[in-house]
């Protein structure tokens, strides 16, 4: 097994905390048959930024994303990054908040929604306090007890589907490209990769075993929105918030003393989930103090925290979180599309100058 | 005769055993300095006369040869060697010579036997002892390889204890060896023979829950860990050998599963992992599907739930929380109190949980048998010390999950994960798999 599993686990289990929620809802509305068309589209993009992102950190010398930038100067890396850190604040507070939302709706109707928050929203504080390599060997630990639950489920997930609703297999006009919907969708590719960026001082990866960990992804893409809409059909399925939840709700499986395992299917997602807020905190934490030395990180973290559970208190309503959604789908363009861009450019102008020096790694 | 020794025989003279006699070696006079506690005199005499008569040449000083192995030169260095138990020979004419004499020891220690703690099954069943050279010459019985190194470190302010650091060359990490023996030599700490005090030594804060130093009886099981890169200590007065660096797997596997059959050894070893999860889980489970989410259990089990805790008049947390605390108290009663009372002890337990306290209605059928099942998982993890870890650790879920259900005991999970995930000893993470090398070093 190669060193970099850490950080393919991470990439692997992070998305699928984000798969499973908004996403299907999204696909499904925008477009009416041929769902995977909007999939793979979606996905084509991703893997292709992906792979620019990760090529540039490679060409610049296995530095971090925010070294790379820093060679460009200070101005210019603070304008180009300072998005980032935007987005990186809105991911926590509609991640918590929405998350919250569905732990509040699923099973725990007579808790107050700021208990939930406060839960799902300290313990990644904690671990974000704790640094880049508890998290990611805290993941490892997480996934080998929430992987076979969540695979279990999957699995069971499929007990009533009709494979006939997979047709008709093409959507003729494309629609999917005009809707916000679509672009929406991108939440869940969004949010997660640039951690990429951060992690080359603590552990080394391969783009080729990167490559295979998001291959990995793409049947869990498919079958989040697939088998909401097998089981329904998919006039019925887009009626519903969270499909692929209320899908789960409909399983019944005689021989488990549990009636129903959606609870677990959400807590296992939910845990990736928040050990995704913890690197983007992380994260968050890193770009400010890299930028500026002098700040302490425990009080930078503090002050983020507060402001961003300050944020999650401040949302009253799950309009709120939709209008959030459609605010930073520009910046969300910029995250995928810029930034990668740039890293490459970056990295490639790196690669010439003449004192180029790569940071060996000893993978 | 120097001034210090004077000094140093004027500090002992009131303690009972110290040992201050002339006498006559080999022509000269000489006077002896001891402690008559740890030297026996009249054997040691006897070798001496013995070595004496077989060796040609003559004078004490053409006699260094054996024994007389090597001069104090001030009295820190005199109280030392007389604290560990030589003699010091101070010869009446020659001013200011003190040799030290390794004399015959009495015998105050018990010989190498079986060990106590631990079980063995199948395996070789000698244990290590209080003596650290014995150690050392049990583990090189146990490893006989030109790699195995040995160092020895005085450590501790106010009764410096010797601390012995083996480690295989090649295998372990020299990086890592380097730090460990810093460590030791650098940081002052008053007191070493407790495992608080070793640990604040090298360079930790006490308050982990975590043992940074895992610790075995048994030779073979040392031998093992050395022969995988891990670093061995030897604490004197400590009948064990105390591994580093630690890592979760430590609680699943032990050497001497080896001694099985692959699948046996696998099975056992599963067993150990579900009965750490079962340890963290299972009351929490309990708490949050009777007082949380009852929902998601299947109707029937609900409604069967629920007819078990009939009549029990306070919630499932206190309920929960009562009864955890009475089995501590038994499990912490029965290691306190001596061999032939231990069994009452256990059968008052026994009968209190089992049939008192449910026939009262005070708690659930139910719980019982949850609360059973978790004390007998929690034994079975690998190393006592281990054990204890776990045990703490399940109140962290079993309180989320009193406020959250079940979502409150994936929350504790999840912090539990990153405070182990959070611990490492000198750069090793505790939940790096064992013969995995850390990607980069940074610490």
């Amino acid at each position: 097994m190669s060193r970099s599993v850490h950080v393919l686990l991470f990439y692997f289990v992070a998305h699928l905390g984000l798969i499973f929620f908004i996403y299907p809802e999204d696909i499904i509305a925008c477009a009416e048959e041929g769902h995977w068309v909007p999939i793979l589209v979606g996905f084509a993009v991703h893997v292709f930024f992906l792979w620019l992102f990760v090529k540039g950190l490679s060409l610049g010398g296995n530095r971090d994303m925010v070294s790379l930038y820093l060679g460009l100067g200070k101005a210019p890396a603070v304008l180009l990054l300072l998005p980032v850190f935007v987005y990186y604040a809105m991911v926590d507070v509609i991640t918590v908040r929405a998350y919250s939302e569905i732990v509040s709706i699923v099973f725990l109707e007579k808790t107050p929604l700021w208990a939930v928050m406060a839960l799902l929203f300290l313990i990644p504080v904690w671990l974000a306090n704790a640094g880049i390599r508890p998290i990611f060997y805290a993941t490892a630990l997480v996934a080998i007890v929430c992987l076979p639950l969540f695979l279990f489920i999957f699995a069971a997930s499929f007990q009533s589907v009709d494979w006939r609703y997979f047709f008709p297999l093409f959507d003729r006009h494309y629609g999917f490209l005009w809707d916000s919907s679509f672009y929406k969708s991108f939440f869940a590719f969004a949010g997660v990769f640039l951690f990429l960026g951060f992690v080359q001082p603590y552990f080394t990866f391969r783009i080729r075993g990167l490559m295979w960990a998001s291959v990995l992804l793409v049947p869990f893409f498919l079958f989040s929105v697939y088998i909401p809409v097998l089981t329904f059909g998919e006039a019925t399925a887009s009626n519903f918030h969270y499909p692929f939840v209320v899908t789960l709700d409909t399983l019944q499986i005689n021989w488990l003393m549990f009636e129903r395992v959606t609870v677990f299917f959400l807590m296992s997602l939910l845990t990736f989930v928040m050990l995704l807020v913890a690197l983007v905190l992380w994260q968050s934490v890193e770009l400010a103090v890299r930028f500026f030395p002098r700040m302490n990180r425990g009080w930078t973290l503090l002050v983020l925290s507060a402001i961003v559970f300050g944020c999650c208190l401040r949302i009253r309503s799950w309009h709120d979180i939709e209008l959030l959604f459609m605010w930073n789908t520009w910046i969300r363009a910029y995250i995928m599309l810029v930034v990668p861009a740039t890293v490459y450019w970056i990295g490639r102008r790196a690669k010439k100058e003449p004192d180029y020096e790569s940071i060996p790694t000893n993978s | 005769m120097a001034d210090w020794i004077e000094e140093l025989s004027r500090r002992f003279k009131d303690d009972i055993d110290w040992l201050d006699e002339r006498d006559d070696l080999l022509g000269e006079t000489v006077r002896l300095l001891g402690f008559g506690s740890l030297v026996d005199l009249a054997e040691t005499k006897s070798a001496v006369w013995k070595f004496a008569a077989s060796t040609p040449g003559d004078g004490l000083s053409e006699k260094r040869l054996l024994g007389f192995e090597s001069s104090a030169n001030d009295s820190k260095e005199a109280v030392q060697a007389v604290l560990d138990g030589k003699l010091l020979v101070v010869p009446e004419k020659e001013n200011g010579i003190c040799w030290v004499l390794t004399p015959v020891a009495r015998m105050l220690e018990r010989p190498v036997s079986s060990p106590n703690l631990e079980n063995v099954i199948r395996g070789p069943a000698s244990a290590f002892t209080e003596n650290v050279d014995t150690n050392i010459g049990i583990a090189r019985q146990f490893l006989r390889s030109a790699m195995l190194k040995v160092d020895v470190v005085r450590t501790g302010r106010d009764s410096p204890t010797r601390v012995a650091i083996l480690y295989m060359a090649g295998r372990a990490d020299p990086d890592f060896v380097r730090k460990l023996d810093e460590n030791l030599r650098t940081n002052k700490i008053e007191d070493v023979s407790t495992l608080q005090g070793l640990i604040a030594a090298l360079g930790y804060p006490k308050r982990s829950l975590i043992t940074k130093l895992n610790s075995t009886e048994l030779p073979s099981e040392a031998a093992c860990m050395l022969r995988k890169g891990k670093v061995i200590l030897f604490v004197d007065r400590m009948p064990y050998a105390l591994i580093m660096p630690t890592l979760l797997w430590d609680l699943f596997a032990l050497e001497s599963d080896q001694n099985f059959p692959v699948y046996i050894m696998y099975g056992i070893r599963a067993i150990r992992v579900i009965g750490a999860l079962m340890t963290i889980l299972l009351p929490a489970l309990y708490v949050a599907l009777v007082a949380i989410n009852p929902e998601a259990l299947r109707i029937q089990l609900a409604l069967s739930v629920a007819q078990s805790r009939e009549g029990v008049p306070y919630p499932a947390f206190l309920e929960t929380l009562t009864m955890l605390l009475v089995l501590e108290l038994i499990l912490e009663g029965s290691i306190r109190l001596p061999k032939s009372v231990g069994p009452t002890i256990t059968m008052v337990g026994g009968i209190i949980l089992g049939q008192a306290v449910v026939s009262a209605k005070l708690v659930s059928n139910l719980l019982i048998i949850v609360l059973a099942a978790t004390t007998i998982a929690n034994s079975t993890i690998a190393g006592f010390q281990n054990s204890y870890a776990i045990r703490v650790l399940k109140y962290v879920t079993l309180v989320l999950s009193a406020i959250f259900g079940i979502i409150g005991i994936f929350a504790g999970f999840l912090a539990i994960c990153g405070y182990l995930a959070s611990q490492s000893t000198y750069g090793v993470n505790y939940l790096q798999f064992p013969g995995w090398k850390d990607e980069v070093r940074h610490e």
